[in-house]
């Protein structure tokens, strides 16, 4: 196949849309491999060096040849120091055909590859002019040294090419370009997934990503990204590189790369580390195509606000009730779902953010008469505009913290990326990330986001952070007495509502000074307790006495904290765990409230599963269900 | 804007209608009025043994009106007796300019021109089983006898009840009617004073209501209240008032008590609400009450209130 299959349906010359991309600052440069004479793309990380693609005349099986009479191989390079590469080599005699291979995608171990090639590579067949030997994927399995077990991909058909591979990092997604009728027109992006041990139908990425002309290159980086080049959306000119990223199901608008990565030229065929900080990609900038490094500058944001929680937890009160006893009326609220609390001053917990209607009748308690009949109140409750970082506040060394950046509440502001920096500045990485702290101490953990391009070319930036307290060891509190609960339990209270006890596991860290550590324990084993019990109300009466006696801590030792963390049953529908869990967090929060304890002494967090304990002992493969943590520390 | 505007805006706007009612209405739940002889003692619930009333005639009504007082006369078994009826109570109606306007008309104390206006209509009774349990007529008066006042939306009528001598308490209701005979209400008539003397239920569940009217230059009202006798619980309600309780007078003293008014109390009417002892019968009780804002000038009872009952609207605030 001709090289000019390629420039077919990769390389199409744009509308003179020029637009002028604002230069992060990448390094971008030339790779000592590439030759000017010859072409060399689509750049694949292998075993420390290269695999490639190129037309460099390195061998004598020259056969179906471009108006150069060059072929496409696959090669590889690798370094010969930590500067210096070596001569570029065929990779592989097994994948080697009579006709043009690659470009290759490998799996995450190496063990397999996916790579273009055409159809038929029967030399009887070859036909220079012949466009009718299309392109497919094929795939090959690496025993004993040698490349073999060459299969055709499963969708490959005679009549349309199928070319590009890219495998997703874990393996199960497979993205590819194709011109298979349905699609936007020209090549178009898709995708398949693993299942039932073969590749599922087919997806085209959607009319977001794929335009008329051509989609192609697809480069399938960690945390979501996916890379691509394309002559249909406006560039500099030629074919540019862009990143997408599918967010609850849907591909955001194509982000256009860096001004000095792409050109009025053809660029295209891009790999990158998994935080971008560095790669390669493929340009014909210099007339033939040739393989470019780049290198990018850190992300750096401005500032980072440090995260505000949000509270539903509020006091009602009639502001024009003088607060005097003598006054004999009773204030009755109604907060909807039969939840009913009585008193001139209430607290209520919301469950989140939304419109909620309060009604209030108030009753004379000498005549029974209704003085105030169904008074409502509107209240509308927002999330504070911010990125927010879910995780706990506190953890062990050697223990992965979990970080979830997807609860974010920002208007007009679409994510296009996730930089997270724990200390060794920013870096790319996935909504939700994991972190094993090494050494105990305090760390600040920021999670910065940028946002779709503005019309005027900027990119909006968030930034927020967050403390986290990392010990060497937690010392788990084994409560005695009564209500050893191992599970969850069901339990009717007298009023016959349904409540839930939840098991509560106690940490204390070693900041906390030996006399104080025994001092908190003799307070928690006088409750005997070691569930908390929430019904619909909140938490119940029958966890007043435990709740006061950690009231009773707090107190008495204004220089401890102490860290809930709730991770509610699995008997809800998986969406809705973490908003029970955070709306006992609030119930417990507005506990505590009512006990004049401040946030700054206590914070409750809710999770969803997936969170092991603290406790060292258990593996962090097991997900935890209906559990409440309560760490006291050191302020 | 003037408070009179606002009380003809009331009068137009109010839902409730407007007809002229005895005074005492029925909504205060106040069973009579009550004045005293001129020798009796200020002990037993009078503090002046005057009483004086407005009743506003709506400038709609041209036809002739009559003022009935109910058992005018001192003597039988509902009015009040001391050792043997001895008393006359006189009763007179006024007239013509300056009957409502002059400052002395609107004052608690009865100093100065009181009996401002033309003396229309008088007469003592003293004990006379001819008015005992009944209604007497005083009239007709033309109504544009009355003195014109546009603040109120008519003509202005004024009947003072004045204990002339002995020391019994003489016990009544007034009407605002068109005819002489019998109790036919005048649309849009009402009854108001500066100064209510009133005979409170014997009921121990009977809760009493007056509806003073607040004014918009007020920023506080005091409450005054004379020979409650520690009667249960006086207690203020209004838009922005639940149920402040008043201080209360014991035996022929006066009680005043302050309270700020808020904005949404301007130009709108509060109650005041008595409600008995629970705990111990006090039967035939009379008590004087007055309300004065800040400059000390008395705000007028309206036997209907202005603007209807005032409902108390909690202003609900989460924080």
């Amino acid at each position: 196949m001709r090289k000019h299959f390629y420039i077919i349906f990769f390389t199409t010359l744009l509308t003179n849309v020029v637009l002028q991309g604002q230069s992060q600052g990448f390094i971008v440069k030339p790779t000592p491999f590439s030759s000017s004479t010859f072409d060399e793309f689509s750049p694949v990380f292998y075993e420390g060096g290269i695999v490639f693609c190129s037309n460099q005349s390195n061998n004598s099986l020259v056969s179906y040849q471009d108006e150069q009479s060059r072929l496409f191989k696959i090669c590889l390079v690798t370094k010969k120091d930590s500067t210096e590469w070596k001569y570029p080599k065929l990779f592989s005699k097994e994948l080697t055909s009579d006709f043009n291979d690659g470009p290759v995608t490998f799996s995450k171990n190496g063990n397999f590859i996916y790579y273009s090639r055409n159809n038929s590579i029967k030399n009887l067949l070859r036909n220079i002019s012949d466009t009718s030997n299309k392109l497919g994927i094929y795939s090959a399995e690496f025993i004993n040294g040698i490349w073999t077990n060459i299969k055709p991909f499963t969708h490959n058909n005679q009549s349309n090419n199928f070319c590009t591979p890219s495998l997703d990092p874990d393996g199960s997604r497979i993205y590819f370009s194709s011109d298979m009728p349905g699609g936007s027109g020209g090549m178009d992006l898709y995708y398949c997934d693993w299942r039932n041990d073969d590749w599922d139908q087919p997806v085209n990425l959607g009319p977001v990503v794929n335009t008329q002309k051509n989609e192609s290159f697809p480069f399938a980086g960690r945390y979501g990204r996916l890379y691509f080049a394309s002559d249909g959306h406006n560039g500099l000119g030629g074919k540019d590189l862009f990143y997408t990223r599918e967010i609850n199901g849907d591909w955001i608008a194509p982000v256009h790369l860096d001004s000095a990565i792409n050109s009025p030229a053809d660029d295209f065929g891009l790999v990158a580390d998994s935080t971008f900080k560095y790669g390669y990609f493929s340009t014909n900038r210099r007339k033939s195509d040739d393989i470019f490094s780049f290198s990018s500058p850190p992300v750096e944001f401005a500032s980072c606000d440090t995260i505000k929680e949000d509270n539903y937890c509020f006091t009602f009160f009639d502001e024009l009730h003088s607060q005097i006893d003598t006054i004999p009326v009773i204030y009755r609220w109604d907060f909807g779902n039969g939840i009913v609390r009585t008193g001139p001053e209430v607290s209520h917990c919301f469950p989140g953010p939304g419109e909620y209607s309060v009604m209030l009748t108030i009753i004379d308690e000498l005549t029974g008469n209704v003085i105030a009949d169904k008074v409502t109140y509107k209240a509308e409750l927002e999330n504070i505009k911010q990125p927010y970082i879910n995780s706990y506040n506190v953890s062990i060394v050697d223990k992965p913290v979990f970080f979830d950046g997807q609860k974010i509440n920002l208007i007009d502001f679409r994510v296009t990326d996730y930089l997270w920096n724990f200390g060794d500045g920013f870096n790319p990485g996935a909504p939700f990330m994991s972190k094993t702290f090494k050494n105990e101490g305090e760390y600040t953990v920021r999670l910065g986001l940028l946002g779709e391009e503005d019309t005027l070319g900027l990119i909006p930036k968030k930034c927020v952070m967050k403390k986290i307290r990392i010990y060497d060891n937690l010392q788990e509190l084994t409560l005695k007495g009564r209500g050893e609960e191992s599970e969850v339990l069901r339990v009717t209270e007298p009023v016959g509502e349904q409540s839930k006890a939840i098991p509560v596991k106690i940490y204390l860290t070693d900041d906390l000074p030996q006399n104080q550590n025994a001092g908190i324990k003799e307070v928690l084993n006088k409750s005997g307790l070691s569930t908390l019990k929430f019904d619909q109300y909140g938490v119940t009466s029958s966890s007043y006495q435990l709740l006061d006696n950690i009231a009773g801590i707090l107190k008495e030792n204004p220089d401890t904290r102490l860290e809930i963390a709730i991770h509610a049953t699995e008997d809800r529908a998986p969406g809705d765990k973490l908003m029970l869990s955070e709306k006992w967090a609030q119930e417990l929060s507005r506990y505590f409230k009512t006990r004049k304890i401040g946030m700054e002494s206590v914070r409750c967090k809710g999770f969803s599963t997936a969170h092991p304990v603290l406790k060292p002992s258990v593996s962090d493969n097991i997900t935890i269900d209906g559990i409440i943590e309560l760490i006291f520390m050191k302020k | 804007m003037n408070r009179y505007l606002y009380i003809i805006f009331f009068l137009l706007a109010s839902r409730i209608p407007l007809f002229s009612q005895p005074a005492p209405a029925a909504e205060e739940n106040i069973p009579y009025l009550i004045t005293f002889g001129g020798n009796a003692e200020t002990t037993w619930g009078d503090d002046d043994f005057c009483q004086i009333f407005f009743c506003v005639i709506p400038s709609s009504q041209t036809d002739p009106v009559y003022i009935r007082i109910f058992d005018p006369d001192t003597g039988g078994d509902l009015d009040e007796l001391k050792a043997g009826f001895n008393t006359v109570v006189n009763f007179s109606i006024y007239t013509g300019d300056g009957c409502w306007s002059d400052t002395s008309a609107q004052s608690i104390y009865l100093s100065g021109n009181f009996r401002s206006g033309y003396l229309a209509s008088s007469k003592s009774f003293g004990s006379d089983p001819k008015y005992n349990n009944k209604w007497y007529s005083f009239g007709p008066f033309n109504p544009f006898e009355g003195e014109n006042v546009d603040k109120l939306g008519g003509r202005v009528l004024k009947i003072i009840a004045q204990g002339i001598s002995g020391d019994d308490g003489n016990i009544y209701k007034y009407f605002l009617s068109t005819s002489p005979s019998e109790n036919i209400p005048v649309e849009g008539g009402n009854f108001f004073t500066y100064k209510y003397h009133f005979r409170l239920s014997d009921d121990q569940k009977h809760v009493c209501q007056i509806y003073p009217f607040v004014d918009e230059e007020a920023i506080s009202i005091e409450i005054s209240n004379f020979d409650w006798d520690n009667d249960g619980i006086i207690r203020i309600f209004s838009v922005a008032k639940n149920g402040y309780l008043c201080d209360v007078s014991g035996e022929d003293n006066w009680v005043v008590r302050k309270f700020p008014i808020v904005s949404e109390e301007k130009n709108s009417t509060i109650e005041i609400q008595f409600i008995k002892n629970q705990f111990e019968q006090i039967r035939n009780n009379n008590v004087v009450v007055a309300v004065r804002n800040q400059y000390g000038i008395a705000l007028p009872f309206y036997v209907i209130p202005i603007g209807g009952i005032p409902v108390y609207s909690p202003k609900i605030r989460m924080r």
